[in-house]
């Protein structure tokens, strides 16, 4: 830095200074007081500057973890962490297909499909050293089944035999809240109810699952946080009971861990330090060589681009607002990168408020909507236009495969308005679009608002409320249109579907009913033969695309990272299952180079 | 004395119940709740996660200690603020980690206040409409006109990513035992974060110090000390600086418990871990418990620092007595 370029910001700053004086002194007199060999392994390449080298700390960014505990969480920064301290049986690789981690082989079906037996690698250890065994897992699966621990994902081993009457008993027989029957978390029921969840440890080495259905996404459900093992020798899980699962914690000397990494430090707010676990079983092949990760919590985005600028920060995730300039900045490639993420968004009908009801209206709506010209306005042409509800990569449609039934169109945007105008039979009330307080969903808002006066000549309102009351709001079915969407817990069709789509479903908030979206489901839900169920799915994603049963399609997101060069293993493994960080679903392979 | 400073303490119970109970209901009355996700939870998540934290009782019934309120004020009673629902840790350790930290970038930003405030004020008054006055004036209006987080951004975008004489990120102080050890400290990390949080105390420091300076120099004690011949250097120091000191104390305690219970704004801006962003992240998600617990931190905080500002007042002007 020369003296001379000093000196231009020491004017600057003075300049700036006397000019806010200025402009204080026109305002008066203020105070101001005021797989184990499979292709789609994590790979762990050369950077682009050089050779890989042993050694080394990364720091990168992140969004502080709610919980550590796998059988609690529901956040994808809790997620991001949790994979890289603790593993399942199996794991995705790159390609989403399950790969055993700590299993010893595929999952052994019974001749009816509801028993999976599942075999541990002989010779697990934890990182203090203890044996990593089949009463670990089985702990976790009841952690998650327990009604006091209040796992936010439970429902997703709904079909292990006892496990919703576990989670629900507290509620008592009856399963309503607060009545006489209400079962004590420390009852003899709800022990037997504990007893009764279908997941057993044969031996030490063989796990025991019976399930209510044949199921042919549970390798994938085996590979999820909510199935992690629980460290059943240290004393205050040995100990646990229903009424008491044990507190997991965040004091990494006080827990144990059996994936690539180990919890060094935490302090609250500011970062999470991680070392590599030297009892690791590296079951693709691939082991840390890093000596720390260093995981900084920080929510601004615009201020995590400084850090990365001043070589505080290796990775980062990029603020949309700021997306073109940092393009430019760090070059397409180079030291920016973007991947699809398995997420759609769009905007959520109410179908039980006037005039939703009528198909002809919410057709109209999608098809005023420019999504090219909306993705621009809003976050710089960062994420990948559709009318198609399921990515293409989850088994759903390609992203412009229903543009010419849902896509934009002016003019059969107002054929199909003024045939609902005939059906409603008067004039259509003023509806209001419930969007949150950020400045993309505020500015999503403003262009669909724009979006309905210029085609089809149709005041609607927008309420901005803080995230919390718009998500109640949503919950209780408080809204008319709602900018909303979803993200994959797991890659496979039925998560985009079930409880989202069918009549009854405890998500469908949006009121979408339709007979053939729900005899599909019915057949699809436990179906085995995989290719017939993936494409009984992929029909409800066409039904739901062209009738916008509940929501209008708009764009599939990006994730955006910076990434300094002298990373690897980073952007080389790049998916659509990474949690908060690039590459955060193969953490083992991060790396720095010469 | 002893019995005004007691009086004054059992006086914090009555308030303290005041500002828990005004608190805990506009708490809850809130829209949006603890658990309102942008995907919603299943009900018996929901019903799940309310038995976990207390939330399946009444918030306030006649009943009152089967409520969550009286639930709260027995917890209170014992020295347990509760857990954050939002980490799931004790609110009174995230609490503490917290102001160990703001407490260390208050203090930093105090005293860089009180310095360059009362020089500069002093400065001025002594120099009354002289270049040096118009310096200390121009200081005083700039640093009041410029916002912490504009300046905040400004200082990291010249001094950080420019010139990379300091870092963005984080909290440069050590552990409180080393707060003495300059060893110790990450200046890399401390200056710019104390220079955005105690610029406008400064400025404010300076204006009050030169306006309570100039009135105290009129005096005809002031005229008597200079007209028995004592050096100006004693009359400005020994009979000038510390009367004028009592209007000063007076905005310094407030600054003082303001500064040292944290800044959203500047412990934002440079990822800084301190109560402050605890405090107003947690209103964000509705954590209950460490909306609570911030506001029961925050108003001990203020009334005790104010107290003892009240001892201080004695402690300077030898006139004011307590009864």
């Amino acid at each position: 830095m020369s003296f001379l370029k000093q000196w231009r910001y020491l004017l600057l700053a003075v300049f700036a200074i006397v000019a806010l004086a200025a402009f204080a002194a026109c305002g008066g007199d203020d105070d101001d007081d005021g797989g184990d060999d499979g292709g789609g392994t994590p790979t762990a390449t050369e950077g682009l500057s050089g050779k890989r080298i042993d050694g080394g700390d990364l720091t990168v960014q992140s969004v502080e973890f709610a919980s550590l505990d796998p059988h609690f969480s529901s956040f994808a920064q809790d997620i991001s962490i949790q994979r890289m301290l603790w593993r399942g049986l199996y794991t995705l690789d790159i390609d989403n297909v399950p790969q055993p981690s700590m299993a010893d082989g595929e999952p052994k079906l019974s001749a009816d499909g509801k028993t999976v037996t599942v075999a541990l690698k002989s010779g697990l250890t934890w990182s203090d050293g203890d044996d990593l065994l089949a009463e670990d897992f089985v702990a976790g699966f009841l952690r998650t089944c327990n009604p006091v621990n209040a796992g936010e994902y439970q429902y997703v081993l709904t079909n292990i035999v006892g496990c919703d009457d576990y989670y629900n008993s507290l509620a008592g027989p009856d399963g309503e809240p607060e009545t006489a029957d209400d079962l004590a978390a420390d009852s003899a029921e709800v022990a037997a109810l504990a007893e009764a969840v279908g997941v057993k440890a044969v031996d030490d080495l063989t796990i025991e699952f019976s399930l209510n259905e044949p199921q042919p996404t549970f390798p994938i459900i085996l590979s999820l946080w909510m199935t992690f093992p629980v460290p059943v020798h240290l004393d205050r899980f040995a100990n646990a009971t229903p009424a008491a699962p044990g507190d997991w914690g965040t004091d990494g000397s006080a827990l144990a861990f059996n994936g690539p990494y180990i919890l060094t430090g935490y302090t609250p707010q500011d970062s999470a330090t991680l070392a590599p676990n030297p009892n690791w079983a590296a079951p693709a092949g691939v082991s840390p060589t890093l000596d720390t990760i260093t995981i900084k919590f920080i929510d601004d985005l615009a201020q995590a681009a400084n850090a990365y600028r001043t070589g505080e920060l290796d990775a980062t995730d990029v603020d949309l607002t700021q997306l073109e300039s940092l393009v430019t900045e760090f070059g397409d490639g180079e030291e920016y990168f973007k991947f699809l993420t398995p997420s759609t968004r769009g905007l959520e009908m109410n179908m039980e408020k006037e005039p939703l009801n009528i198909p002809e209206f919410r057709l109209a709506l999608a098809q005023a909507i420019d999504r090219e010209k909306l993705n621009i306005a809003v976050v710089q042409g960062g994420n990948e236009p559709t009318t198609s509800w399921i990515p293409a990569v989850t088994g759903g449609h390609d992203p412009t495969e229903f543009d010419s039934v849902v896509g934009f169109d002016e003019a059969k945007a107002v054929e199909n308005f003024n045939k609902a105008k005939q059906i409603y039979g008067k004039e259509f009330p003023k509806l209001t679009i419930l969007v949150g307080d950020s400045p993309a969903a505020t500015a999503t808002a403003e262009f669909l608002q724009q979006s309905f006066k210029d085609v089809l000549a149709y005041d609607v309102d927008i309420e901005v409320v803080d995230s919390k009351t718009r998500s109640q709001r949503f919950t209780e079915e408080q809204f008319e249109l709602f900018p909303g969407g979803w993200i994959q817990d797991y890659p496979d069709p039925e998560n985009w579907i079930l409880g989202l789509f069918d009549t009854d479903g405890t998500l469908n908030h949006y009121n979408c009913s339709d007979p053939d979206i729900d005899a599909l489901v019915e057949k699809a839900r436990f179906n085995t033969n995989d290719s017939e169920r993936k494409d009984q799915y992929k029909q409800v994603n066409e039904i739901i695309s062209t009738t916008i049963c509940g929501i209008a399609p708009y764009w599939h997101e990006n994730n955006h990272w910076l990434i300094k060069p002298n990373v690897v293993g980073m952007r080389e493994n790049l998916a659509g299952q990474d949690g908060a960080i690039a590459g955060d679903w193969a953490a083992e392979a991060w790396g720095l180079s010469e | 004395m002893t019995a005004y400073v007691i009086r004054r303490l059992l006086w914090m119970i009555p308030l303290l119940w005041a500002i828990i109970t005004i608190t805990f209901i506009l708490m809850h009355n809130v829209e949006g709740g603890p658990f309102s996700r942008e995907r919603p939870l299943p009900p018996a998540t929901v019903e799940n996660l309310n038995r976990r934290y207390g939330l399946d009782k009444p918030v306030i019934s006649i009943d009152v200690w089967n409520s969550q309120y009286g639930n709260y004020l027995i917890n209170l009673a014992q020295g347990d603020l509760g857990v954050s629902f939002e980490t799931d840790q004790p609110v009174s350790d995230l609490l503490w980690k917290g102001f160990a930290v703001s407490s260390q970038l208050g203090l930093m930003a105090f005293i860089f206040a009180m310095v360059i405030g009362i020089t500069l004020g002093t400065v001025s008054a002594l120099n009354h409409n002289g270049p040096l006055d118009y310096v200390g004036v121009f200081f005083s209006t700039a640093g009041a006109a410029m916002p912490n987080f504009i300046l905040g951004a400004f200082l990291i975008v010249i001094f950080a990513v420019e010139l990379g004489w300091f870092d963005v990120l984080g909290w440069g102080g050590p552990p409180w035992k080393e707060f003495y050890n300059p060893s110790a400290w990450d200046f890399r990390k401390a200056v710019l974060p104390v220079v955005a949080l105690g610029v406008l105390p400064a400025a404010y420091f300076a204006r009050i110090t030169r306006a309570s300076m100039l009135e105290v120099l009129e005096q005809d004690y002031i005229r008597t000390a200079r007209a028995k011949g004592l050096s100006e250097w004693v009359v400005v120091v020994r009979h000038a600086i510390k009367n004028a000191m009592v209007p000063i104390l007076t905005v310094m305690g407030p600054y003082l418990a303001f500064l040292i219970t944290g800044s959203f704004i500047v412990e934002s801006i440079f990822s800084i871990p301190g109560v402050g962003r605890r405090f107003v992240d947690s209103v964000v998600v509705r954590d209950y418990g460490m909306i609570m617990g911030t506001v029961v931190f925050f108003s001990v905080a203020i009334a005790v620092v104010n107290l003892v500002v009240d001892v201080l007042y004695a402690v300077v002007d030898p006139r004011i007595r307590y009864s």
